[in-house]
């Protein structure tokens, strides 16, 4: 019962943080709005659909990446480093680069996602016919990675010229969002809810083993896959919103175990989603303010996908090192 | 005697993709009993038991729980019996044993979150297998013998009719042996249990039942006693064994080096 109390506790800390957070968020706008400086349109026409989708990606992405993670049982993954995320932003340039106009925005959700599927496919193929340990996936996807990210940057010089825009898709930018993009992200972060309500309690099985979560009346292989394949393709098509943002999907679920000391499923995607969603706020405004300002050059806007690798990617090595040191592998 | 529980194993082939194990297997495993499945290694012990919640592919017929086996669902399964062999602990995702505990109970109940109930059956089981102290632990930190307790607990929370346990007496000392062995008998009261070992040893001071397998055949089943009596546990391992009597009870089989 001790460790219920405690994790409750935690969940209480936590989302009365997320709470007053989204309650500044909501106050603060509505000031700016009503008793602004006459600068309400620029407000509430781009960044709160800006902060909103920033938001929404990030639930999305930590959420999704906690799910790959455990289902893969591999700490080492998310969409970004199984390739998924690149063979979505291939797929849309490619289909940038043969249809330039007359698009809808749920279309092109639809074939990022259907680039995802076929890079994690692939990815899949080649991590489980060397053994499917947890380097051979990273190793895998890195090659999936580069090869998709190569064509889509090849792409991109010849689709500039249609979509200016179309460069921030290789880093990951909230600079040119679309307010439409914002129903689609929610109905996204809905189907990923469902998702994890679906598959924390057969996840929770699948970490003791394939045998154990067979006598618990899953099967393994078929659960695994459905997990792995839905939760890849939904991370993958948020691309197509955003670009490619890496490490949010990473990082998250590891700040959420490290956080509730835990690993249990039902407690695990949420807090990512939501820790993945700070995060990608707080990089979103960052790279908004960074070189902006009078501090240093003053470039304007950086996207945000290079200020979260930024510091994601060390985050992630200094956990890596802590926890492989910590116990021996 | 009680014959109402009995498992009864009727099959004509079994075995994995291009691997047959078992051929014309007819096997009665009676109810309300310890069972050891006695064999060396490669002997389709484990398959024997993995045969019975559907993960080995068979041509025949297996009752279990008076129902044939083909016929229940596996969501059923999970409520009617426990399997635990070597589970997998994967170090960066560390659950504690009472996680892990209230995990192995998931299967009974419905919606995310358990009930009241499942925590008191999660406290019960600990104490029953004197695994309180352990509690706050991660599963990746426990040694062997702890770890093959609190594997025990994880299948006794289910609170299964029948408890199939692969080679619980694995990567253990002696002291944990008879502890395991001990825990072991604790739960025959309303439980059909099936053990698999290669230790004669712990079969004999843990098990009222013996299945001896060699190859994927039976050489011989029965009770201590008759088995024995037949020299069936030589047979099964191919060995010369003496065997130790104190005041009449046999108390340990020593393997001959010649």
């Amino acid at each position: 019962m001790s460790i219920y109390r405690l994790h409750r506790r935690k969940i209480i800390i936590f989302t009365t943080i997320t709470a007053v957070l989204s309650l500044l968020l909501l106050v603060m706008s509505y000031l700016f709005l009503h008793m602004g400086y006459g600068s309400s349109t620029i407000i509430y026409q781009y960044r709160l659909n800006r902060i909103t989708a920033a938001i929404l990606v990030g639930l999305i992405l930590g959420l999704t990446g906690a799910l790959l993670q455990s289902s893969l049982r591999n700490p080492l993954v998310d969409h970004y480093i199984l390739g998924i995320g690149s063979g979505g932003v291939f797929a849309v340039m490619l289909f940038y680069l043969f249809r330039s106009n007359a698009y809808s925005l749920a279309i092109l959700t639809i074939i990022a996602a259907a680039g995802g599927l076929v890079a994690l496919t692939i990815t899949i193929m080649v991590a489980e016919s060397v053994g499917g340990g947890d380097i051979a996936y990273v190793l895998a996807g890195i090659g999936v990675n580069s090869m998709f990210s190569g064509a889509s940057l090849l792409l991109s010089y010849i689709v500039a010229s249609k979509n200016p825009y179309i460069a921030y898709a290789l880093v990951g930018s909230f600079i040119a969002i679309d307010p439409d993009w914002i129903p689609l992200l929610e109905v996204i972060s809905a189907i990923s809810f469902v998702l994890y309500i679906l598959s924390s309690k057969p996840l929770n099985t699948l970490l003791m083993g394939d045998e154990y979560a067979a006598q618990q009346g899953y099967n393994p292989r078929t659960t695994r896959l459905l997990i792995v394949l839905f939760s890849g393709v939904i991370g993958a098509s948020v691309v197509a919103c955003c670009g490619l943002i890496g490490f949010i999907g990473l990082v998250s679920p590891h700040i959420a175990r490290l956080m509730l000391g835990t690993s249990d499923n039902r407690l695990i995607p949420v807090i990512a989603g939501l820790t993945g969603a700070i995060l990608l706020l707080l990089s979103d405004n960052f790279s908004r303010l960074v070189l902006a300002g009078p501090f240093l050059v003053s470039v304007g806007e950086v996207p945000a996908g290079a200020i979260v690798s930024l510091f994601g990617a060390p985050f992630f090595i200094s956990i890596m090192i802590r926890r492989l040191r910590g116990h021996g592998a | 005697m009680n014959r109402l529980n009995d498992i009864l194993i009727d099959v004509e082939m079994a075995g994995y993709r291009n691997n047959i194990v078992f051929k014309d297997l007819h096997l009665r495993i009676p109810g309300y009993k310890i069972t050891a499945i006695l064999g060396p290694n490669g002997s389709g012990k484990t398959t024997l038991l993995r045969m019975l919640f559907k993960r080995v592919k068979y041509r025949g017929t297996i009752v279990i729980d008076f129902k044939e086996l083909a016929r229940i669902r596996g969501s059923d399964i999970a409520r009617l019996l426990a399997y635990m062999g070597d589970i997998s602990l994967p170090e960066m995702m560390g659950l504690r044993v009472f996680e892990a505990l209230l995990i192995s109970r998931s299967s009974l109940y419905t919606g995310l979150i358990e009930k009241i109930k499942d925590i008191h059956e999660a406290e019960a089981v600990m104490a029953e297998t004197g695994i309180k102290h352990l509690a706050d632990r991660r599963l990746n930190e426990l040694s062997s013998g702890e770890l093959r307790k609190v594997v025990l607990a994880m299948a006794l929370v289910k609170r299964p009719k029948y408890l199939l346990l692969d080679e619980p007496d694995s990567h253990l000392d002696i002291s944990s042996r008879i502890e395991i062995s001990r825990l072991i008998k604790k739960c025959r009261k309303n439980t059909t249990i099936i053990i698999t070992t290669h230790d004669p040893v712990f079969a004999v001071n843990t098990a009222d039942y013996f299945i001896l397998l060699r190859d994927g055949k039976i050489i011989d089943k029965g009770t201590i006693e008759e088995v024995i009596g037949r020299k069936s546990i030589e047979k099964a391992f191919g060995a010369r064994l003496k065997y130790v009597y104190d005041k009449g009870k046999l108390i340990g089989i020593i393997p001959v080096y010649d």
